[in-house]
């Protein structure tokens, strides 16, 4: 490259070069400086910002165990009441100690187990027929008037 | 900013301006620790550097791009980039390298969405006013001008950083990121196309 023959009018555009490079050398805006540091500033600050938006996701995380705590609590099956596993067995030891002895028989029979068993379903039909005749008696009041005018 | 005689072929350039070469060395140094320290996050050594060469920057961006607004937005873009893409800066290279690195990118990209723009809206309203005409004809005369648009970006690059900013071979290889045979076929190929074609048009 040092024997390279150097073209005729290269100094002229070699001077031109350099000349126009000095002279249009644009003038540096005395504002570029402080807006380059302010987006600089900018950029930093979201660097430094995912804390911010780390906590943000802590409490989402927080509030959503939360609801899913109490979704759980609410859904989760209550012990329903567990009936007598072997409620024929003991009514027929019953009906065998009743057929026996009234004694006997009252000393086994709690309290508890006579309403379980014996009171409150008799209790519970008669409470349905109950319902049902007033039901009836109900309906027919209602519909008598009626019957009557067809009449 | 070294000023090379002229006419003088760039091997006798590396010989003479020591002392310059010496203060470029020494401002090279002073850039790489300060890189070193931005990247270890102090915002101070991040800002001397931009105040170093926001000025130098400005103007290759300018030449780029014959347009002051568009020179600014990249030359924030360029520190914006930097700055963000910092931990990845290898200080085994120069400073000035890896930023004029970004630029030059920088500028291509912009390049490529105003292409892809102006082919997009090719039937749209141009600005054809007599003033941006006249601002457009006096851009056009200037010699970097006319380099700019025979030249590859490479070429131009690299008679930018040897004429435009008065570095000598190694300096101009340096922010390159080139060997310095290289940079010297760029140059030689520039200097030819030129030679060709601007005797004949430009009567300076």
């Amino acid at each position: 490259m040092k024997d390279e023959p150097q073209p005729k009018a290269w100094p002229g555009i070699e001077e031109r070069l350099r000349d126009e490079a000095k002279r249009d050398a644009p003038d540096f805006p005395p504002f570029l400086h402080g807006r380059i540091m302010a987006a600089i500033h900018a950029e930093a600050d979201k660097h430094t910002r995912p804390t911010a938006g780390l906590a943000n996701v802590w409490r989402w995380v927080f509030a959503g165990g939360l609801a899913s705590i109490a979704l759980a609590l609410a859904l989760w099956p209550s012990p329903a009441p567990q009936p007598l596993a072997d409620a024929p067995q003991k009514v027929s030891e019953w009906i065998v100690l009743v057929a026996n002895s009234d004694e006997q028989m009252a000393s086994l029979i709690t309290d508890r187990v006579l309403n379980d068993m014996v009171n409150n379903p008799y209790q519970q039909q008669l409470d349905s027929l109950s319902n049902e005749l007033e039901n009836a008696l109900d309906f027919t009041l209602r519909m008598m008037p009626i019957e009557l005018a067809l009449r | 900013m070294a000023a090379p005689t002229q006419g003088q072929p760039e091997s006798n350039r590396e010989v003479g301006s020591a002392s310059v070469t010496s203060d470029r060395d020494t401002a090279r140094a002073e850039e790489l620790a300060l890189a070193i320290t931005a990247k270890e996050g102090c915002m101070e050594s991040f800002e001397q550097l931009v105040a170093r060469l926001e000025g130098r920057l400005f103007a290759f961006l300018y030449q780029k791009t014959s347009d002051h607004h568009i020179a600014q937005d990249l030359l924030q873009s360029t520190f914006v980039t930097a700055y963000r893409k910092l931990y990845r800066y290898n200080p085994q290279y120069a400073f000035t390298t890896w930023i004029y690195t970004i630029a030059s990118r920088l500028v291509i990209n912009h390049f490529r969405r105003k292409r892809l723009f102006e082919s997009e809206y090719a039937d749209g309203v141009t600005d054809t006013t007599p003033r941006s005409e006249l601002i457009a004809s006096e851009k056009a005369e200037g010699v970097w001008s006319r380099v700019r648009t025979l030249l590859p970006v490479s070429q131009f690059t690299a008679l930018w950083h040897f004429y435009g900013e008065g570095r000598n071979l190694a300096e101009t290889a340096d922010v390159m990121n080139k060997s310095v045979g290289s940079v010297k076929v760029l140059l030689h190929r520039a200097r030819r196309k030129l030679a060709e074609v601007l005797p004949t048009n430009d009567s300076h």
